[in-house]
């Protein structure tokens, strides 16, 4: 009996230590996770832009993790990026920032592009989650939206580009500026500086604007034609410039069509607007590997080959969208340097290291002037950068960077 | 005077508007409801001779055939599985079902075929020059296949027993039934008529513009402007907003740039002020 109870006491130690291992191994090092949002249309016309950057996005964040993450403070940190669909409006905009700021807890909310900057920043703002965001007309500079930074200057924009784009034509005696009558307030201010800017070049500029939503602009370009314009400048979307495009090969114009955005697929533009319609057609270009007038550090330049081919690894096709440099993977770029710099995931104090501090981005080194925009939102520059359609291929054209803003 | 382009202009758009608002009021007139999801028809008929035309090479005309039947059948399905259930229920719900409609396709759009924009080769490439005029074949072909569209409506729905059947159910269809014709015939036939003429401006304004799932509310909008101009239930109506329409808006836009948009509905209100059943349209006993 006594030694079958001891049999029993062993057999009960021996199980008790077995399960006691587990939990007297040596603890895991615990990591630590920097939670990033990001607000895109994921639906709606927009969504071909927000699906085109959002695996792009991905693949840095990949690659931030396999080189060991971001180091902040000492500590260093992986990335977990947390996608949600804005729709391209205030409505979507405002769900998208409360699901990524109140279930998602994201401290950082990069890549916004979208139509609600407003409605987005009245939910990040009071939570003090720091939004990087392209340009709204919308925001208030005079400290409304103390944690929000402007990752893209995208209406500042507007007077250089057209710059960039007469640079180069250096023939172009006049241009036509063409915008929807949504986007045309919006860019009132800027386009009439652009206008005194061309005139003291000697250059004409003339405006006319179209309704939303319609595909021929063939009484425009005849207007334009009319008017003497040889370069005409749009905002309007990748599939509209494609119809304009194939509506002046059709009258038999020559003009150079500029378009403010970055062609989303070349390929597929040529083929909307027809191959020898849409060859020379001008677009944004914020490509890292092709600025000549903007330097990019040697390793946030590194950083965008990497992401190219690991896209290209990934996916099976090459990178053609460069938008991502200008949007997505530029604020992420944008809030790494600033996080870096900070050395804390204090916002008032990371916020307190954007108002004057220098950083490299994808698309160059930034200083945001302190003393000029020492109330929120804090605006980077850009480096306006062109490409011109050659076949299927973007090739470069024509750089005006903005260095100083605001 | 605006140059000959701008005419031409106005006559492609309005070839555009007249067909779509044809079928839109040819079911009006039959069915007592305005079918919103006209546009989505529309759509989807575009991604049909897009698949076919541009992607199987499938000759573009047998094309435009098999679009337009196919949009028709589709209409027929809508009209004997949703809406003909519900038309003892009232007018609200069979409206509110077509609004649901522009929801469901454009999404099945989205999810099958993508939301990217799509585009389809010229049938006819080339420019032609005629005296001060220079346009793309492909737009001549808008309008003559729009032309020879209505021609035939016109002589279907004039001409033809089918047509007088039409007339007479649309007139007074509890006497019509007493004389043989089948209501419920009458019905489907509309709507495979109204909805295969979605599909006809749909194969031909596709190779013009490109294709992508919301291409459908414009001319949908521009189509109902139409038929309030013209008359609810008046296909010659239809016809006149249509033109009206498509040349003040070339026009319209060629003198007064953004303030055409505005223009155009203010004919819309004016002709609502002053003959609220539109041009053709009969006003009530």
């Amino acid at each position: 009996m006594k030694k079958k109870l001891m049999t029993i006491s062993v057999v009960v130690l021996a199980l008790a230590v077995l399960l006691m291992l587990p939990a007297c191994a040596a603890p895991e090092p615990e990591v630590a996770t920097l939670k990033v949002g990001c607000i895109m249309p994921f639906s709606g016309p927009a969504s071909p832009w927000g699906d085109a950057i959002k695996p792009q996005m991905e693949v840095y964040a990949e690659l931030i993790n396999e080189d060991g993450g971001i180091e902040i403070g000492g500590e260093t940190y992986q990335v977990e990026m947390f996608f949600a669909d804005g729709e391209y409006s205030p409505e979507g905009g405002s769900r998208a920032a409360k699901e990524l700021v109140y279930d998602k807890k994201v401290s950082f909310i990069v890549g916004y592009y979208g139509d609600g900057f407003p409605a987005t920043a009245a939910v990040t703002n009071p939570e003090k989650v720091i939004f990087i965001s392209k340009e709204h007309p919308d925001f208030d500079p005079l400290g409304k939206h103390p944690y929000t930074v402007i990752g893209t200057p995208v209406i500042e924009f507007v007077d250089t580009q057209i710059l960039a784009f007469v640079e180069a034509h250096p023939g172009t005696t006049k241009v036509g500026d063409l915008e929807s009558t949504l986007v045309e307030p919006m860019l009132a201010e800027e386009i009439a500086q652009a206008k005194s800017e061309l005139e003291e070049r000697g250059i004409g500029l003339v405006s006319q604007t179209h309704p939303v939503g319609i595909t021929d602009f063939t009484t425009y370009l005849v207007k334009f034609d009319e008017e003497g314009v040889d370069l005409i400048y749009t905002w309007a979307a990748t599939g509209y410039v494609a119809m304009m495009a194939k509506q002046s090969a059709e009258q038999g114009y020559d003009w150079y069509l500029c378009q403010a955005g970055t062609m989303l697929d070349p390929y597929e533009f040529a083929e909307m607007a027809g191959y020898e319609a849409a060859q020379g057609t001008m677009s944004d270009w914020p490509c890292p590997w092709a600025l000549k007038k903007v330097e990019v550090s040697p390793e946030l330049l590194e950083m965008a080959g990497r992401i190219a081919d690991r896209y290209q690894e990934k996916y099976g096709e090459p990178m053609r969208y460069m938008g991502g440099f200008g949007y997505g993977l530029q604020h992420m770029s944008q809030l790494f340097a600033g996080l870096e710099k900070a050395g804390t995931l204090d916002p008032d104090q990371i916020m307190d290291t954007f108002k004057g501090g220098t950083f490299d981005t994808f698309l160059g080194e930034y200083t945001l002037s302190g003393e000029k925009t020492y109330g929120s939102p804090l605006v980077f520059g850009y480096p306006n950068c062109l490409s011109k359609l050659e076949g299927y291929e973007e090739v470069y054209a024509s750089e005006h960077p903005i260095l100083e803003i605001l | 005077m605006p140059p000959p382009v701008v005419w031409m202009d106005g006559l492609v758009l309005s070839s555009i508007y007249i067909l779509i608002a044809s079928g839109l009021v040819l079911v009006f007139s039959i069915m007592g409801i305005v079918n919103f999801a006209h546009g989505q028809l529309y759509m989807l008929g575009a991604f049909l001779i897009y698949y076919m035309f541009a992607r199987a090479g499938i000759n573009y005309f047998v094309s435009l055939v098999i679009t337009a039947v196919a949009i028709g059948v589709l209409g027929v399905a809508i009209e004997r599985g949703l809406l003909r259930p519900l038309a003892p229920k009232g007018l609200l719900p069979p409206v509110v079902v077509t609004l649901g409609l522009i929801f469901l396709f454009e999404g099945i759009a989205t999810l099958f075929f993508g939301p990217e924009k799509k585009a389809v080769p010229s049938a006819v490439p080339g420019v032609s020059s005629i005296g001060a005029l220079t346009v793309s074949n492909e737009k001549l072909l808008v309008v003559a296949i729009a032309i020879a569209v209505m021609v035939g409506l016109y002589f279907l729905v004039s001409h033809t027993k089918m047509g007088l059947a039409m007339r007479a159910s649309a007139q007074d269809p509890y006497t019509a039934s007493l004389y043989g014709v089948s209501r419920g015939r009458i019905l489907s036939l509309t709507m495979f008529i109204g909805c295969a003429l979605a599909g006809i401006a749909a194969a031909l304004m596709a190779p013009l513009y490109y294709v992508d799932p919301w291409i459908g509310l414009t001319p949908l909008i521009m189509a109902l402007l139409a038929i309030v101009i013209g008359g609810l239930g008046s296909v010659l109506g239809a016809v006149v907003g249509g033109a009206l329409l498509g040349f003040s808006g070339t026009f319209l836009i060629y003198y007064l740039g953004p303030w055409s948009e505005l223009a155009a509905f203010v004919i819309v209100i004016a002709v609502l002020l002053f003959r609220p059943e539109g041009i053709f349209g009969r006003p009530k006993a």
